[in-house]
This record gives structure tokens, sequence and C-alpha cells, in this order.
């Protein structure tokens, strides 16, 4: 099993059930996980929050995930969170991704073993820096 | 001196006078020969057809006299127009009415005068008449020739106006002709048995046909291969044409589709109105127009395929993600239950079995999803990336493996070392995908069905080639192939378009689409960029 024992997570998706069995993979593996519902919700938990990682859904209504990517970049957040966002249809550009700092972008439908193993990188990655 | 009195019904005899358009024209000599031979008959110095007008009398042919017209009032023959029979005048000086007549005590000096009438359309118009200038009378035999000469003179008349008429349907047919000729429509005449009797030159042109073949057929002919819109046969005797001789009602834009020896299916649309010769007063024969409608069909097929993809597109886009979301639920509530089985031990195989096909099936639902995504074309301009030859491939076979599976046509994939292509995946794989459905349609007649894709690189382009069992495309068609609407499939089955719409696709990315036959078999090429490197991008995995 990954290990991601202390790494602060953001889950962010308007579907309840996805968002639910997600936060499960990623607790299963040791993270501390936090939900929101929207870009906007998800901008203002990452103020309290502080997390590590972000996941969010691309296509939400009330702030997609750009938007949510987009009010991070421009905050004047000390420690920002790394972003990996995922997608249901080729609806954001690899230069959108680019600009806003996203790390990675998954299509859905994904498996959780992969988003999990990508965030470990990262996240080790991190750590070695 | 006593002037004529009008006729009882002038308005109308100068009408009859006008009709003839005679007044004022050239000598003729069939009018000429008549007054000369008056004359010699009668055995007088002047002889004259005189026409009666309004304020003159004016000579169409004379004989013996310089002038050529006379005032109506000095005119002997205003008087001679009153009766049927010969009007004579034996001694001017000696008959009070005419006594003091310029014409008779100057020149030409009348002392004797005969006239009979030439009748036009029953009125009286003018007269021939001899003169002399000794006093006498007409023998029964001259008399009985000038009055046959007057007559003579009416049937000259006649035919005048008969000529006329003629001249004036011939200068109508003449035009009607030219706008025949000349019209963009084609113009069909049909008997009452449906025989095709006339036909302009655009008829021919339109239907691709020669005079020959089009002269003397009818609708029922087999060779006429025509179809409804809706690609059904549109057999003869519901040809507007058929139905209008049948009931004698006009039928209007009806549009048919004819299928031409040399130029393909031609699209027309038909009016046809029922009309009767004055011989068969039975039944009605048909006046056929059509216009030629192929140009606008094409636009109109054209508009609605790209309407109809685009919005497919859309679609496809919004069920994409739809579906998507839920298969990740669905995938991960999965991984979790593997994962919380697999901590517990071996004893679970059986249902981790199961779980896997469950992921399975919902990443195969995934796959679907995209292959009905890259099939319609979005309308969006290329986005270039790089992508995997194989994944290319298995998108597009995503979408038609079960078809190929059902029908047992065999799918042969080349699964060598990969490639990498700059390309617009979505197009690539539309273009996959109509190749492969054109292989499809193509060889459903042969016995043993495959089709085989390969790739390989030549000069710094990597090619897909999709091969079938075909026996390769005749050099005709070839030259065709990618001209849009170009089908040589039924009609109805075929847009004729996958193939220029391919091409334009791969022309999009950078890329070509080509015949080859290979190892004498049908194969198309689909040459794309290279790739040398791997992207590191999410989205390729």
């Amino acid at each position: 099993m990954t290990n991601l024992k202390g790494l602060k997570v953001l889950l962010v998706d308007d579907d309840e059930d996805l968002r639910d069995i997600i936060a499960e993979h990623f607790e299963n593996a040791g993270a501390i996980v936090e939900k929101a519902i929207s870009g906007k919700d998800g901008w203002k938990k990452t103020q309290i929050f502080e997390p590590d990682i972000v996941v969010s859904d691309m296509r939400m209504p009330d702030g997609d995930g750009l938007f949510f990517a987009n009010c991070v970049r421009c905050s004047a957040m000390s420690q920002k969170p790394v972003f990996i966002v995922y997608s249901g249809f080729s609806d954001v550009s690899a230069s959108e991704c680019q600009k806003e700092e996203i790390a990675a972008t998954l299509i859905k439908p994904l498996r959780s073993r992969e988003l999990i193993a990508q965030v470990y990188e990262i996240y080790a990655q991190k750590k070695v820096s | 001196m006593q002037t004529a009195p009008l006729h009882a019904q002038e308005e109308k005899r100068l009408r009859a006078l006008q009709a003839l358009s005679i007044l004022d024209t050239d000598e003729e000599k069939e009018f000429q020969d008549i007054v000369e031979i008056a004359s010699e008959v009668c055995d007088t110095p002047i002889s004259l057809i005189s026409l009666v007008d309004g304020q003159r009398q004016w000579f169409k042919a004379r004989v013996g006299l310089k002038a050529n017209e006379t005032h109506r009032d000095l005119a002997l023959c205003a008087h001679a127009i009153h009766g049927r029979d010969l009007f004579e005048i034996p001694d001017a000086d000696a008959d009070p009415r005419f006594s003091d007549n310029p014409l008779v005590t100057g020149a030409p000096f009348v002392k004797f005068y005969a006239g009979f009438p030439i009748y036009s359309e029953n009125m009286p118009i003018g007269t021939v008449c001899v003169i002399d200038n000794r006093s006498r009378k007409l023998s029964e035999r001259q008399r009985h020739i000038l009055e046959r000469l007057s007559r003579q003179v009416a049937r000259l008349l006649e035919l005048r106006l008969k000529n006329q008429a003629l001249e004036r349907v011939n200068s109508d047919l003449t035009y009607c002709r030219i706008a025949l000729e000349n019209m963009n429509e084609g113009v069909v005449l049909q008997d009452s048995q449906g025989v095709i009797r006339q036909f302009n030159p655009a008829s021919l042109r339109i239907l691709s046909l020669s005079e020959d073949q089009l002269f003397g057929r009818t609708s029922m002919d087999p060779n006429w291969k025509c179809v409804r819109e809706d690609g059904s046969p549109f057999p003869g005797e519901e040809h507007p044409a058929m139905v209008t001789i049948a009931s004698g009602a006009a039928q209007n834009d009806v549009i048919m589709g004819v299928q031409t020896l040399t130029d393909g299916l031609k699209w027309i649309r038909v009016n046809s109105r029922p009309v009767r010769f004055g011989r068969e007063s039975k039944g009605f024969s048909a006046v056929t127009t059509f216009a030629d409608i192929t140009g606008e069909k094409k636009n109109q097929a054209l508009l609605i395929e790209s309407a109809k993809m685009t919005s497919l597109g859309q679609m496809a886009g919004g069920i994409a993600h739809e579906i998507n979301t839920p298969l990740t639920v669905i995938l991960a509530n999965a991984e979790f239950l593997k994962d919380d089985l697999m901590a517990k031990g071996s004893e679970n195989a059986k249902q981790i079995e199961k779980i896997n096909k469950i992921e399975d099936t919902a990443l195969r639902i995934g796959t679907i999803v995209r292959g009905l995504r890259t099939f319609a074309r979005d309308g969006k301009t290329a986005d270039l990336r790089v992508v995997s030859l194989h994944a290319l491939m298995h998108d597009a076979l995503s979408f038609c493996k079960e078809k190929f599976k059902q029908n047992k046509v065999r799918l042969e994939l080349e699964e060598g070392g990969d490639m990498y292509a700059l390309c617009d995946p979505t197009k690539v794989t539309q273009i996959l995908l109509n190749l492969l459905n054109n292989s499809f349609d193509a060889i459903q007649n042969q016995p043993e069905k495959w089709v085989r894709i390969t790739s390989f690189q030549k000069n710094e382009r990597v090619c897909f080639r999709v091969t079938d069992c075909g026996l390769g495309i005749s050099a005709e068609v070839q030259e065709r192939l990618m001209t849009p609407f170009f089908t040589t499939k039924p009609v109805g089955q075929g847009t004729g378009l996958g193939l220029s719409i391919s091409r334009g696709l791969a022309r999009d990315v950078g890329g070509d689409l080509r015949y080859e036959s290979f190892e004498d078999h049908t194969s198309f090429v689909l040459t794309l960029k290279m790739s040398e490197i791997e992207q590191e991008d999410g989205n390729a995995k």
C-alpha cells in the first residue's frame, strides 16, 4: 500500500459518490483528506486547510477546476498546493494547464490506484526537495 | 360632280383593307399580270387594281396610267365598290355624275369605265377596272373575264393574309425554338401513350442521353433507373408525366434521382402539365419540364452532413462527460473492494476475479465512449498532439470491433514497435474509422473477409496502411475516389463523402490520404507527421 501518511489532500468534485470513494482511497493510503464540492468551495477550504495536494475535477458548476487553480496561483499563499485535475472530456488544453501550473491532468474514467501513484510521486519529489 | 357616298360599313371596310397590309407596297408580278390581262382582253389603254382607302384610291397595279393614286373624291372606283356586280359608265361625258370630273375633263380623259369590286373578308376594298378614252360597252365575254379577274385578285389577297398569318406563326415558332434551345431546364413532350415525341437540348444534357436514346422512349422503359429522395425505386408508372397522362392532373416539384450512364446519379426537379393535341381528342399528353438540382442536392447534403457531424460531436462530448464520472465511481468502488479483499487473504480469489471483470468492463465502456466522440467531427480546428499509433488504432477499433466480429470480418493488427505521430487524435481516429467502415462495406461479397491495419515509417513520416481482401480498385474509380459525393455504394447507402472528408481531415493535420494497391489488394495509406519523442503529457497516458 502506497504510504501518504500525513499528506494533506483536498478533494474537489461536484459528484458526491466520486468524491467520497476517492476520499476513502486516500484515507486508506494514510492521507489527511478534506472535501469540497466546487471550485469556489475548494478555494475557500484551501485557505483554511492549507493542503499539500489538490485533486480536482475540471468541469463543475460554481467555479471549475481552472478557475480554482487560478485563484490559488494568484493568491498570496506562501505554500501553494500542487494541483492534479481530472476531466471527463478533453475540455482543457495542455497550454491552459501549463498556465495555471497544474502538475498533471488525468482523463476519466481513471483508476484510483493510478491517481494515488501520481500523488505519491509528487509527494516523494517534494520530500526530496 | 357627284362624290361617291361612303360605304355603309366604311369603318369595317377600312379595317379589312388595313388588315391586308398592302397599301403602298411595291409592285408585284401577280397583280401586274392581272391588269395586263384585263387591259388586253377588254382592249382598253388603262387597267387598274384600285384600293379605296379613307382619303384616296391607291393602285396596286396599273397599265396606262402614271399616277399611283388619286383623291378619293375623284375616284370612279369609290362608286364601283357600292355594288356586287359590274359598275359600268359607257360615256362619262353624257353622265351628269362624272361629266365635270377632272379625270374626265382632263388627263387621262376618262370616257369609258368598267369595274368589278374586289372583296376581302366580305368587304369591298377596291376594284379591278378598265378605262378607255372612247365611249363603249364591255362584251359579255369581257365582262365575265373581268369578273373572274376580280375574284382572282380577292384570292391573291386571301393567300396574302394566310401567308402573313403563317409568317407570324413561323416567327412565334422561332422564338419558341430559341427559347427551348437556350433554356437551362429540360422540356419533354410525351403523347398519351407516354412515348417521348419532342424534347429540347437541355433534356439530353441533363439526362446524359443522345437524341436516339431519348426519342421514342416511354417512362416505362427499363433503361430508366430512377429513385426517390429516400433512395427507393421510382417506377415508370409513377413518374410525374405518367401520372399526368393517366389522371389529367399537373404534378409539381417532384424530386427524382436519375441514374445516368456517364455522369452518375443526377437529381432533377420535375413538373408536368396535361395537354391535349388537336388530333387526339381522347386522353392527355404531357409536357414535362425538369431542372438539374444535382449541385443543389450536394450542397444540401454537405450542409446536413456537417451539421449532423457537428451536433453528433457535441452530443458525444456531453455523453462522454456524463458517463465518465459514474464510470470512475464504479472503478473506484471496485478498486476499493479489491484492496479490501486482497488485504484479507487469498481465499477471495474468485471475488477478486469478478471485481477485475467489473473494472475491465468499466474501462471498456470508457473506450467506447471515447470512440464515439472521435467518430464525430466536432468542428474544432486541429489540436496537434503527440499520440502513439497504437493508441490511435485501438481508439478507432473500439468503435467498430464488435461490428466486424459479428459479421465475421477478420481484423488483423500489426502489433510491432510503437511510433508517435504529431496529429489531432480525434481527426485521425475518424479517418481510420472511415477507412475501416469503407473496407467493411466493400468486402461484403468476398468469400473470406479480412481487414489489416499496419503502421510503418517512411521519409520522416509515420503511416497507417489499411488493407482489405478486396482485389483493388479500377483506374477510373481511383481517379474519382476522393471527389466529394463519388460513391460506388448503392444509392442511399453511401454519401460519397467519407474519403473526401477523410482526406480533408488528414490534410488538416499536415498529413495525407491516398489509394495504393498493396500485394494486389485494396489499400489506403494515411501519412502523418512523425514525432521523435513521446511527449510528457498526462493526456497521453
